[in-house]
C-alpha cells in the first residue's frame, strides 16, 4: 500500500458539493418564504436535501473504502401550507385567508449556518491534505 | 557498504514510513467525517495503529514487525451525539485534522533528514 499522493481529496470535494447543494436549497427556500399559490393552485413546499454517507466496495484494503458522502435526493416536506388572513389578496379564498409556502425562516437560517460551517471545515480539511501532499513531493528535494 | 545504504530502508526508515502511511489514512478517515458532519445516522470513524505499535516497539522490534501491523478502522457507537443520530463533532475532527498535518509534517521532516544524513557520506570530505 503506498502513500496517497492527496489523501481524502475526493472525499472533501464530495463533503463540499453537498454542503453547496444544501446551500442552494436553503436559499430557495428563503426567496419562496413568503411565495402564494400558482396559477395552478399548487403552494410551493419546503424542499430538503438527502445526505446520506458513501462507500466503496471492498477492493484491498478496508481502508480505502471512504467515498465521502452523496446527495441521494432533495424532497418536498410534506406539511401543511401556512394560512395568512389577508381579505383583499386575489388569491384569497372564501374565509379571507392565503396559503403561503409551508416555511420557516428560522429553520432555513439554521440550515444555511450548519452548511456554511460545514463547507469550511471541508475546505480546512482539503487544504490540510493538499499540505500533506506537498511535504511529500519535498522529500524528494 | 550496505550498512550506509541500509539509512533509507532500515527498521527507523520502516517506523516513519508507516507512521507517514497512518497519517496520510488519518486524513482520509478525518475527512469522510467532516464529510458526512450532516448526514443524519452516520456514526464518527477512527483509525487504530498506535496502539499495537506500541505494544511491538516495547518488545524486540524489527522491520517485518512493523510491516505486519494492519492500521484499522472503528466505528465509534459509544458517543450519543446529536438527535438525527449523527455523532461526528466538527470542532473535535478540525482539531484532529491540525494534529494529524503537523505530524505528517515532522515525519516528513524526519525522512529528510535522514536522506541529507546519506547525501552528504555520499560527497565525502570537502
Amino acid at each position: 500500500m503506498a502513500i496517497d499522493f492527496v489523501p481524502g481529496m475526493d472525499i472533501s470535494a464530495s463533503g463540499l458539493k453537498a454542503e453547496r447543494v444544501r446551500m442552494k436549497v436553503a436559499s430557495n427556500n428563503m426567496a419562496n418564504a413568503n411565495s402564494t399559490a400558482d396559477k395552478d393552485g399548487n403552494v410551493y413546499q419546503r424542499r430538503q436535501v438527502i445526505l446520506s454517507p458513501e462507500f466503496k466496495d471492498h477492493v484491498g484494503s478496508a481502508l480505502d473504502q471512504f467515498d465521502g458522502v452523496k446527495v441521494t435526493e432533495v424532497t418536498k416536506a410534506d406539511r401543511p401550507p401556512e394560512k395568512e388572513y389577508a381579505p383583499d389578496h386575489p388569491k384569497a379564498n372564501e374565509e379571507g385567508m392565503v396559503k403561503k409556502a409551508n416555511i420557516s425562516p428560522l429553520e432555513e437560517m439554521l440550515d444555511m449556518m450548519t452548511a456554511m460551517r460545514a463547507y469550511e471545515s471541508n475546505l480546512t480539511s482539503l487544504k490540510q491534505s493538499r499540505e500533506m501532499a506537498q511535504r511529500v513531493i519535498d522529500l524528494l528535494k | 557498504m550496505g550498512e550506509m545504504l541500509d539509512i533509507l530502508s532500515d527498521q527507523t526508515g520502516e517506523l516513519v514510513s508507516r507512521m507517514m502511511e497512518l497519517s496520510s489514512q488519518r486524513q482520509k478517515v478525518i475527512s469522510q467525517n467532516i464529510a458526512n458532519a450532516n448526514t443524519p445516522g452516520y456514526k464518527e470513524r477512527t483509525v487504530g495503529f498506535e496502539k499495537k505499535l506500541s505494544e511491538v516497539l516495547e518488545g524486540d522490534w524489527t522491520k517485518s514487525k512493523i510491516e505486519s501491523i494492519d492500521i484499522v478502522t472503528h466505528k465509534n457507537t459509544q458517543t450519543p451525539g446529536r438527535v438525527d443520530g449523527n455523532n461526528v463533532d466538527i470542532s473535535e475532527e478540525l482539531n484532529e485534522l491540525m494534529q494529524n498535518t503537523l505530524k505528517h509534517r515532522l515525519l516528513a521532516r524526519a525522512k529528510s533528514t535522514r536522506g541529507d544524513i546519506l547525501k552528504r557520506a555520499a560527497k565525502g570530505p570537502q
